[in-house]
């Protein structure tokens, strides 16, 4: 198909979105969040280093990053006041380009003020349930609440038979045991990649189709920007929706020392107003990001998010060679 | 150590290397878990038994190309399961299993010229030509003036395969198959 024949074969995605759009605002609207607009471009990008920024620069020769999630600024919108806020953001991953990411990407984040993981995850059960009941969805999920919920240990035992509690503070060991399982772990492999590694060929396959699944409590090395639970493991929780993964939740890390220590180990450019914030901040904060590309593939029956953005990353001269996706 | 070749750079039907087994990449899919690098689940045929095998690597992972050779042979005849062919520049004969050949053995007829893939003096698969020319022996004969929708019928060639020709296609017709698709291309005069 050509680019003109594949937009007009979207006019149905152009509805859904604006319907899905139009149902969210009325959600949180209804519940007295404050819809924000946050910058695009900024002097740090955060603490993920398995996500590759697109790099650009002001005038003046300063590095400036597309930002790769609004939540910095979401949440000192928190920190000043006010207590609830969402953002329908635009997003950027340098290099993800496949069925399921677009390099560029629409992104729903909240915030609430006062708030752990948990009512986080009944936050976000509330709205997709409320936004099934709205939208004509063709998707074929049982969504009856209450959604079912398992930690990270419990899952990852079940599906390899390695209890990650055992290996805590032995990373050697971790690594001997996936290879008694067969897996040729090279000498450059850390905790992470072993870990991932095992996930990606054990136990995400697993995941139901048929059903939402929350898995909760990651191990401090994969804790983004949760608080700790304990010495081991943080409060964070992974929504996935009909086996795909569809949102990352946390209690955030309000702890102004460990957020310092954290930016400082992957050692880019500090954020340092969210520091200063945080050390004059009381209480927790509850926060999510839920990915709108994929939420509406999902409840449109469609296949890949190419097919539901109306210029995937292949219609705008961002793809040198064949697009092997989507066209 | 062979030619390296990263994990994103891979393509359906490259040949790799894993532990001493040959392997040809059948199909792949990149994925990258929320806080988690990037992946790929490679779906791969032991070129040694023919068995689909699954690995998961890492993007950032490099494997190595299988080092392969390949000689220019021709197909002379098969018995049971082993297919027979022959060196035709030192007249050796080439004796091939079935289960190498697979479904290629519906384009290959006698006098054929080929290639072998050959790994470690082993042949591990065939190189077809892009189109080969096969006889029509069976299929119906075409009504004339069909006006139904569907414009082809069965046909069957002469190494047994069955492909969808045009209804105008005749018993002992030549017709042009591509080999990559299975599909017709064009009737050819003798």
């Amino acid at each position: 198909m050509t680019l003109y024949e594949r937009l007009r074969a979207k006019r149905d995605v152009i509805r859904g979105r604006r319907e899905l759009y139009r149902i969210i605002r009325e959600y949180f609207e209804g519940l007295g969040f404050c819809e924000v607009e946050t910058p695009v471009v900024a002097g740090w990008y955060g603490l993920d280093l398995n996500i590759e920024p697109f790099v650009t620069q002001y005038a003046n020769g300063k590095m400036l990053y597309l930002q790769v999630s609004p939540e910095f600024f979401l949440k000192k919108l928190v920190i000043a006041g006010y207590d609830k806020v969402f953002e329908i953001a635009r997003v950027f991953r340098n290099g993800e380009y496949t069925p399921l990411h677009n390099p560029e990407f629409a992104m729903l984040e909240w915030y609430e003020q006062g708030k752990s993981y948990w009512d986080v995850m009944k936050r976000v059960e509330d709205l997709i349930v409320h936004v099934s009941s709205k939208f004509h969805a063709v998707w074929n999920l049982d969504l009856s609440t209450p959604w079912e919920k398992v930690s990270l240990r419990d899952i990852f035992r079940e599906y390899t038979g390695i209890d990650i509690d055992e290996f805590k503070g032995d990373i050697g060991r971790f690594l001997e045991r996936a290879e008694e399982q067969g897996y040729n772990i090279k000498a450059d492999y850390s905790w992470n990649d072993v870990f991932f590694l095992l996930f990606v060929d054990k136990v995400e396959p697993k995941i139901p189709k048929d059903r939402p699944l929350f898995i909760y409590d990651y191990p401090c090395p994969l804790g983004g920007m949760a608080k700790f639970k304990d010495d081991f493991y943080t409060e964070r929780f992974e929504l996935y929706l009909g086996g795909i993964e569809i949102a990352n939740g946390y209690s955030e890390l309000v702890d102004p020392e460990e957020q310092l220590r954290r930016w400082e180990m992957v050692g880019d450019a500090v954020d340092v107003d969210f520091i200063e914030g945080l050390r004059s901040y009381e209480g927790n904060i509850g926060g999510i990001a839920v990915g709108l590309d994929r939420l509406l593939l999902l409840m449109m029956g469609k296949k890949r998010v190419q097919d539901v953005i109306l210029f995937p990353f292949g219609d705008v001269g961002g793809i040198a060679g064949e697009d092997r996706y989507y066209k | 150590m062979g030619e390296q070749i990263g994990i994103n750079d891979i393509y359906r039907g490259a040949r790799v290397e894993i532990e001493g087994t040959p392997y040809q990449i059948v199909d792949y899919e990149h994925v990258k878990p929320g806080k988690g690098q990037a992946f790929a689940r490679i779906k791969m045929k032991n070129l040694l038994n023919g068995r689909i095998e699954q690995y998961t690597f890492k993007s950032a992972d490099m494997l190595t190309l299988a080092d392969c050779v390949e000689k220019e042979v021709e197909y002379s005849y098969s018995y049971g399961d082993v297919f027979v062919f022959m060196d035709y520049n030192t007249y050796e004969q080439v004796e091939v299993d079935k289960e190498v050949i697979g479904e290629k053995a519906g384009f290959l007829k006698e006098g054929d010229h080929v290639s072998a893939v050959i790994y470690q003096g082993r042949v591990i698969d065939i190189n077809l030509p892009k189109y080969v020319v096969l006889k029509v022996t069976k299929t119906e004969v075409g009504l004339k003036g069909d006006r139904i929708s569907k414009a082809t019928k069965p046909a069957e060639v002469e190494t047994g395969l069955t492909v969808a020709v045009p209804i105008f296609i005749n018993e002992g017709d030549l017709i042009k198959i591509d080999t990559s698709t299975g599909k017709y291309v064009e009737r050819v005069k003798e």
